[in-house]
């Protein structure tokens, strides 16, 4: 994998809510905390191909909690970033700053 | 009050789930969106949750079945190209069989009734039916944890030419409805027989990984 490599846009989203959320990130709770800061519904289907390309990647690495009845007796399948990840995340907010210096952006509410 | 946690999501929608979800997510994704129905279904009611849940099942076979052609595409195409061949294989084999079958009744038939050759014809026409569940077991094998995607995906491949066969058999004459429901049956029976062999072969090994959960 080469140095240049940039996050896509979900990508960032999901790995962002990975920062946010620490060791409380799992499908759940990431869906959930995407939804609630895009305010868009997002599926688990989504967060589970992106997590695997990530994981895939390098940036994220993941590993199989304790199963739970509410589950019914499944494993919760926790992730974290990995540093290769955070240095992705900081070569991509590096570059969208680059592209953004100067530009007069109209703000929408 | 809603009790939630006794309040299970939609079966159909559970069922397509364990159908395409990959293994290695078997854990997952149906875990997790039974947990969150629950969620859903304590704070906006069942009626909702289970709108949810069908709204998320569906996007995310959506998603599964695209990321297994990211993920795997010459395995799966190796699968389908395979699996057509199979097929045309098969069916040269029962169409062999069947016309075989014919010239017999036809040198014998005066000594049959019609109930009888309606017996020989049916049960010839279940024999095409089990080749080509056979053919969808065998897909469904090569293909590990993508069944029910390469079955699905052979299926609708060879739909084009169920579909020109049976508009052949329509066409310059308007046949009485159960003659159409016949042919159609005819047509397009052997498409989801291949399917429900790649479903089978998925519900063996679903089994065998998750015994406590069969």
């Amino acid at each position: 994998m080469s140095g240049r490599d940039y996050l896509g846009e979900f990508e960032h989203i999901v790995v962002l809510a990975l920062l946010r959320l620490g060791d409380r990130a799992y499908g759940v709770t990431v869906r959930q905390e995407i939804e609630l800061r895009i305010g868009r519904e997002v599926s688990i289907g989504a967060i589970y191909a992106t997590l695997g390309r990530l994981e895939t990647k390098g940036y994220v690495n993941s590993y199989l909690g304790d199963p739970t009845p509410e589950r019914g007796g499944r494993s919760k399948r926790f992730f974290r970033v990995t540093a290769k990840g955070v240095a992705a995340v900081n070569r991509t907010h590096r570059a969208l700053r680059r592209m953004t210096e100067g530009l007069r952006l109209a703000r929408r509410y | 009050m809603t009790h939630a946690s006794s309040v299970q999501p939609p079966r159909v929608a559970v069922w397509l789930l364990d159908l395409f979800t990959p293994y290695e997510q078997t854990e997952s994704i149906p875990g997790d969106l039974l947990e969150e129905f629950s969620d859903v279904a304590s704070k906006s009611g069942v009626a909702y949750a289970r709108r949810w849940y069908w709204r998320q099942s569906v996007r995310t076979i959506l998603h599964v079945v695209r990321s297994g052609f990211r993920v795997a595409p010459w395995s799966i195409a190796g699968a389908v190209v395979g699996g057509v061949l199979l097929v045309q294989l098969g069916h040269a084999f029962t169409e062999g069989g069947i016309r075989t079958w014919n010239e017999f009744l036809s040198h014998h038939d005066h000594r049959l009734s019609h109930f009888d050759l309606f017996l020989m014809n049916s049960g010839m026409y279940l024999w095409r039916l089990t080749v080509s569940m056979l053919i969808g077991c065998i897909i469904a094998l090569a293909c590990k944890s993508r069944e029910m995607l390469a079955t699905i995906t052979v299926s609708l491949v060879c739909s084009i030419q169920a579909v020109t066969g049976f508009w052949t058999f329509l066409h310059g004459w308007s046949p009485p409805l159960p003659i159409v429901l016949i042919g159609a049956l005819y047509s397009f029976g052997d498409l989801f027989a291949i399917v429900i062999g790649g479903g089978i072969v998925r519900k063996y090994r679903f089994r065998s990984l998750h015994p406590a959960r069969s």
